[in-house]
């Protein structure tokens, strides 16, 4: 249990902080109610009306991306923590090789949809 | 060598298939021709070379390459030739050069023409690949290949929906049989380790191993008798016997050669050649052999009094042919293969010839069929008269004929055969001494519809338009004006038809000379029954009392690569003279009982047929009328009436058809049923996974419970 | 798994690292040329597909790799090969299909090449972890090959349905991949059997229940019965050389994984536990190898879709495949499927080229009268379909006698399942001659127009029909090469020695 300790006061530590910031703003802050600042915030899209609406593609393609290089990150940071042990009992390249060949795949895949126009946001 | 004869035909097939479209119709013609001939030219020098072999070692192997060896079981690309394949090729390449060139005079304007000779000539190779076959899974790759080819030449008048029934129809039939044929011949190789004629790997052939086998009791089904009746029961379904025949009266829907071919001369009698080849194993059940011999007989008798009702010219020689097939069939039951093989190849001469005869006088006739609108044709078609005449003497077994000596051998051996209960020899002898009254008498009818009497073509009506009746006119070009006829008017067929009709009507007159029998030889001064005498090496006997001796000698005979029966046939020759001996007067007796009824036959025949459908004619084809009238003959009458409305509309149409189609119409129900089970909606098919699932887990619970209870 | 002996061996993966490179590679061609690479990815993707195959041949006999990661058997390098060949038929068609149909051309094959990448990656999978990574890669691009025509409706509602039923039954492949985990603590399949023959297993039920539910996940992939509903609709949406494609390399590939997983790992009788679990998934298989097969020939009588027809018989010959497997032994299973395969990507090909683009002709009936007016594909046709009817002398009869054999040997308690495929394979003669009379006996269709074939087509239907000659006719060698790898391979005991 007591490894779990440290995770414990991140834990509390964020919650803390995102109390704070919201109480200090609503302590500290200006308020003018206006109807546009009183509706939900959706994204940019229209909160009210039909659900069945359709909406572009686009924003899937780009949300997918986004969790691609979130992927990234998610794996990039444990394996810079792990590094030095690794590089202890696997060669050196081997260990930075297999990461590099990683961001290069999505390096390519990077490029792939840079040339296939997905960041033209007005391509037809 | 062996496999040009073969591959000749094979690559006419594939020139004619491939470019026959842009060929010429002479060309083609000649090409398939051409592959044809040089076939039978090389089997009759292969056949040469196996004569000039000493007696027992007439074996000639050729190996292609191993097609299949998994584990045990070994099959080859390879072919036999002994004497029983050699005078099976002699017989198709021959008749069947003729039957080619009769096509081409016969299919001449036909706009399929290059289509209709690459299916002969693929016919043409898969029958020998058949009979050459040097085990049973080779054998049934020819076996199907020809089931093909009929069913594609029986449907070749793609327009009409007959020919298309008709070809779907000989198609299932026959893999009924196919399926009675596959499971034997698995239950061969479980039974011996082998499916192949000759010794493979230094593992005896089946057909060697069989015969050291005991023979079994009659009316116990062992192994062999198990065997046999599946074996036979393939034969059932390509040879037509009782219950597997309604397919072949139907397959007339295809052009006359291929009836000449196929459906009378060669394929049809490629049961007879399975049961002679495992006459080994077929020798070694009297039950079986009973059951060959007794619907052999029935079949015969049964088609005879079928055929006598027929008023459609191929449908009476069709007939004609499954009651032949019937001969040979209850040849091979008394255990005379020898003498069912020699009415194999007398009868692909006789039938063949009378199909083309009777081709040439539709031709003749503008593409009509019917009998009843015939008659006195022969002042018109000379040659085609004459010959097929010399045709219906032969299968009405007129004396010294070819018919003659193959059906009195039959008869012979059934009235003396050993391996059936006693008596009932005697009894199957009587059912076809009748047929062959009976055969004498319908073919009778026939010659004399057809050529004699009254012209009943013709006046105030165009013989080819005018009757509706039925539908079974050969389709063909119009090219009929061609040789200056109006209508109406009967012409003799040109040279490339009538040809082969005279070559044919002289092998039916000397074609039964191979094999003339003892007792009679003695008497005409022929002393050798020369067939016997070839066939023996590849024949088994039946003994009723022998057991190991045979045994011996097949092990001896496998040394010198010789096939499985050799030995058997070997000791042969010094009993069969004491046999001949001991009976020729009783042999002599039955073969004047069975000349005087074909005579009968044909004399009770002419007497009717001469008086009463002349007169009647007229308002019978004005009025489309049935025969009622025609027959008022108080003979005849209640035993046609029982043919058609008994035999031929109930047991042949609704029962035996009637069977077939409802299993077809029962599949395709369940088939619609379950159609349903397909909604197209994701969330169902979703539903039905997890139900699957859930019965998988299921399953696998109850398991489980096994487990803590069990263990 | 020890981390220091991991045993890595880029040799042992050469061909899928050769797939996915021609991959990635195609799809920067594509993507950095302005109108598309056709023709240039196609020879890529063969090119790659002939240096993978080459890789193949090359492996070591057998070995295990990246932690029991990667294993290499002889199960590996005839499925791979089959893989490869499927792939490159699939290459050599793409091309006129791409163009007759004015599809974008590069990605096509890109999405090729990745899937062969996950299928051979399936066919050398030695871990749970790995035959789902493999299983995922080879589905995922073949639902985006379903849709590949986006603009047709039905090629859209093929490639949801696809999606959806497939995720669906990989929720079960995962779910028993981690209750077998949980039984055995190890998801390496070597691993897996060595503690079920040793009787370790913790928790029995979790066991067998994980089996069950993988046995769900791998009937679905291979679409038996009563998993197999999806296939008929998915298979008529999709254009039809991807239905060739995906109804015989994925389809391979997951029988792979499945022999690898249940005729390896969970093929073991030293232990109570382990015969108990033997028993029950081959009575299950059993079963539904039967199912299967009845249910697929029953319907593919009453189709008049050429297509549909053929999901259905595809569905029946995944049955038949499924006989071998009660003899716990991988090889005519091998056979069988490179058997299916050639004949099935022949008569699909046949098929694409006689719908025109975007399959308007694909209804028996558009097929009346056709045999004489081009013969070569009708011929062509007719042979296939007479293969996958099982008429000798070809491919497809030659596979069903030696799975049927095998069987009938090898396993006599399930020789009834024997009689039921054989009565089964008569049943389907039927409805496979039907096109083939259609074809050659029925008046002209109207609007008949003689399709051009591009030469990679040609080549593609030589190599298939050499293929169904060669099985049929000199099958010896194949199957003694493959009676070599089974003593190789280390399926003991095999279950005909009980």
């Amino acid at each position: 249990m007591k490894a779990y300790v440290p995770i414990l006061i991140v834990f509390i530590f964020v919650l803390g902080f995102a109390v704070t910031n919201i109480v200090l703003s609503h302590l500290v802050g200006k308020r003018k109610n206006t109807r546009a600042k009183l509706i939900p915030y959706e994204c940019g899209m229209d909160p009210v009306g039909s659900a069945h609406q359709r909406f572009s593609v686009k924003f899937y393609l780009v949300a997918m991306l986004f969790i691609l290089f979130d992927i990234e990150a998610v794996f990039l940071l444990p394996w810079a923590v792990v590094f030095r042990d690794l590089i202890q009992k696997l060669s050196r390249p081997f260990v930075f090789l297999e990461m590099m060949v990683f961001v290069a795949v999505l390096l390519v895949g990077y490029i792939y949809v840079w040339k296939k126009g997905l960041f033209e946001w007005n391509r037809s | 060598m062996l496999k040009w004869i073969t591959l000749a035909p094979l690559i006419g097939a594939l020139i004619n298939g491939l470019f026959g479209k842009r060929l010429n119709e002479k060309v083609v013609g000649l090409i398939a021709c051409l592959s044809v001939g040089v076939s039978a030219a090389l089997s009759f020098m292969q056949f040469g070379k196996l004569l000039s072999l000493p007696a027992d070692q007439r074996v000639i192997t050729e190996h292609f390459f191993t097609w299949i060896q998994v584990g045990a079981f070994r099959a080859d690309f390879a072919y036999l030739l002994d004497p029983l394949s050699g005078l099976y090729i002699l017989f198709i390449t021959g008749v069947g050069l003729l039957i080619h060139i009769y096509a081409t005079g016969y299919m001449h304007g036909d706009p399929g023409y290059y289509r209709f000779f690459t299916y002969l000539n693929l016919f043409m190779f898969m029958m020998l690949t058949l009979v050459l076959a040097d085990n049973l899974l080779l054998l049934f790759v020819g076996w199907e290949g020809v089931g093909l080819c009929s069913y594609l030449l029986i449907g070749y008048y793609i327009k009409r929906k007959e020919a298309g029934d008709a070809a779907k129809k000989a198609f299932v039939t026959n893999r009924v049989g196919d399926f009675s044929y596959s499971i034997g011949m698995f239950l061969i190789f479980t039974a011996f380790g082998s499916i192949s004629f000759v010794a493979k790997d230094g593992v005896p052939s089946f057909l060697t191993q069989a015969a050291s086998r005991p023979v079994e009791a009659l009316w116990s089904l062992g192994l062999m008798g198990g065997i046999a009746l599946l074996l036979f029961g393939g034969a059932t379904g390509k040879s037509a016997q009782i219950p597997l025949f309604v397919w072949l009266p139907d397959a007339m829907a295809g052009p006359t050669p291929v009836s000449a071919l196929i459906h009378a001369a060669t394929m049809v009698t490629a049961g007879v050649y399975l049961t002679a080849r495992c006459s080994a194993i077929v020798v070694k059940s009297p039950t079986a052999m009973t059951v060959i011999a007794v619907i052999g007989a029935a079949t015969a008798i049964f088609a005879a009094t079928i055929g006598l009702a027929q008023n459609d010219i191929k449908k009476v020689l069709a007939y004609s042919t499954v009651s032949q097939l019937g001969y040979m069939f209850l040849a091979c039951g008394v255990g005379a293969f020898i003498a069912g093989i020699f009415h194999v190849m007398t009868h692909a001469f006789f039938k063949a010839l009378l199909f083309l005869g009777s081709g040439s006088v539709i031709h003749g006739m503008h593409e009509e069929q019917d009998i009843r609108k015939m008659g006195g044709l022969r002042k018109y078609m000379k040659i085609t008269f004459v010959t097929m005449s010399i045709g219906w003497f032969a299968i009405a077994g007129f004396p010294l004929l070819s018919g003659f000596f193959s059906k009195d051998e039959i008869l012979w051996k059934t009235f003396t055969a050993e391996a059936l209960p006693h008596g009932w020899g005697k009894a199957l002898w009587a059912v076809a001494f009748l047929t062959a009254g009976l055969t004498a008498f319908y073919m009778t009818r026939m010659m004399w519809l057809t050529f004699f009497g009254e012209e009943r073509f013709g006046k105030g009506h165009d013989a080819h338009h005018g009757h509706g009746g039925h539908g079974h006119d050969d389709h063909h070009g119009d090219h009929h004006g061609d040789k200056g006829h109006g209508h109406g008017t009967p012409h003799e067929s040109p040279l490339v038809m009538t040809l082969p009709l005279i070559l044919l009507a002289v092998l039916s007159i000397f074609g039964g000379f191979v094999g003339v029998p003892h007792a009679l030889g003695n008497i005409i001064g022929i002393h050798e029954n020369k067939i016997e005498h070839f066939l023996q090496p590849s024949i088994a006997e039946f003994h009723a009392g022998e057991h190991g001796a045979a045994a011996a000698h097949g092990a001896a005979a496998e040394s010198h690569g010789a096939p499985a029966v050799a030995a058997e046939g070997a000791a042969k020759p010094a009993a069969a003279p004491a046999e001949a001996h001991g009976d020729a007067s009783t042999e002599l007796a039955l073969t004047g009982l069975s000349v005087l009824i074909g005579l009968v036959g044909i004399g009770l025949g002419v007497l009717i047929y001469s008086k009463k459908p002349i007169r009647h004619m007229p308002s019978v084809l004005e009025n489309k009328y049935y025969v009622d009238e025609l027959y008022e003959t108080t003979i005849i009458n209640p035993l046609e009436e029982t043919s058609r409305h008994v035999l031929w509309k109930f047991v042949d149409v609704k029962v035996i058809d009637g069977f077939v189609n409802g299993v077809a119409r029962g599949v395709s129900e369940l088939a619609n049923l379950l159609r349903y089970s397909q909604t197209g909606l994701a969330r169902s098919y979703a539903a039905v996974i997890l139900l699957g699932a859930i019965a998988v887990i299921g399953y696998f619970v109850v398991k489980i419970f096994g487990i803590q209870i069990g263990i | 798994m020890q981390i220091e002996n991991l045993n890595l061996n880029y040799g042992a993966v050469a061909p899928e690292i050769i797939a996915a490179v021609t991959g990635v590679i195609s799809m920067l061609v594509d993507a950095l040329s302005p109108k598309g690479a056709r023709k240039t990815n196609a020879v890529i993707s063969l090119v790659g597909l002939v240096l993978a195959l080459l890789a193949v041949v090359r492996l070591e006999p057998s070995g295990s790799y990246f932690g029991g990661m990667v294993t290499t058997d002889p199960v590996r390098v005839f499925f791979s090969v089959i893989i490869l060949l499927v792939a490159i038929i699939a290459v050599l068609l793409a091309g006129q299909f791409l163009r007759d149909e004015g599809l974008p051309p590069g990605e096509f094959f890109t999405l090729i090449m990745f899937a062969t990448t996950g299928m051979l990656l399936l066919a050398s999978a030695g871990d749970l972890v790995t035959v789902f990574l493999g299983l995922e890669i080879a589905s995922i691009t073949t639902y985006v090959m379903a849709g590949y025509r986006r603009y047709d409706v039905r090629a859209n509602e093929s490639s949801l349905k696809y999606f959806l039923l497939g995720s669906f039954s990989t929720a079960f492949m995962l779910y028993g991949m981690a209750l077998t985990y949980g039984a055995t603590g190890n998801t390496n399949i070597a691993a897996i059997r060595a503690i079920i023959g040793e009787g370790r297993v913790e928790h029995p039920a979790l066991l067998l229940i994980g089996a069950a539910m993988m046995l769900v996940g791998f009937g679905f992939k291979i679409a038996s019965a009563p998993f197999h509903l999806w296939t008929p609709d998915v298979y008529e949406g999709a254009p039809t050389i991807v239905t060739g494609f995906m109804g015989t390399g994925p389809k391979a590939a997951v029988f792979a994984a499945f022999l690898r997983v249940f005729a390896d790992g969970f093929n073991v009788t030293a232990s109570p536990i382990g015969a108990q679990l033997q028993s029950t998934w081959i009575s299950a298989v059993a079963v539904i190898a039967v199912l299967t097969m009845t249910i697929g020939n029953v319907i593919a009588i009453s189709q008049k879709n050429i297509k549909r027809m053929l999901a259905y018989s595809s569905i029946a010959h995944a049955g038949y495949a499924l006989v071998g497997f009660v003899t716990g032994d991988f090889a005519p299973v091998a056979f069988y499927m490179l058997a299916y395969s050639i004949m099935s990507l022949g008569a699909f090909a046949v098929i694409q080229l006689l719908a025109r683009a975007g399959d308007q002709k694909t209804e028996i009936a558009d097929y009346a009268g056709i045999g004489f007016e081009t013969p070569a594909l009708s011929f062509s046709l007719a042979i296939f379909l007479l293969s996958l009817g099982g008429i000798p002398p070809t491919a497809g009869f030659m596979s069903k006698f030696f799975v049927f054999k095998t069987t009938w040997d090898a396993a006599p308690h399930y020789r009834w399942l024997v009689i039921a495929a054989v009565v089964n394979s008569i049943i389907s003669i039927y409805y496979y001659l039907y096109p083939i009379v259609v074809m050659f006996f029925r008046p002209l269709a109207p609007g008949f127009i003689k399709p051009r074939i591009a030469t990679m087509t040609t080549v593609a239907l030589i190599l298939t029909l050499v293929g169904t000659f060669y099985l049929g006719l000199l099958p010896n060698r194949l199957m003694n090469a493959l009676g070599q790898g089974q003593k190789a391979v280390a399926i003991q005991p095999r279950l005909g020695d009980r």
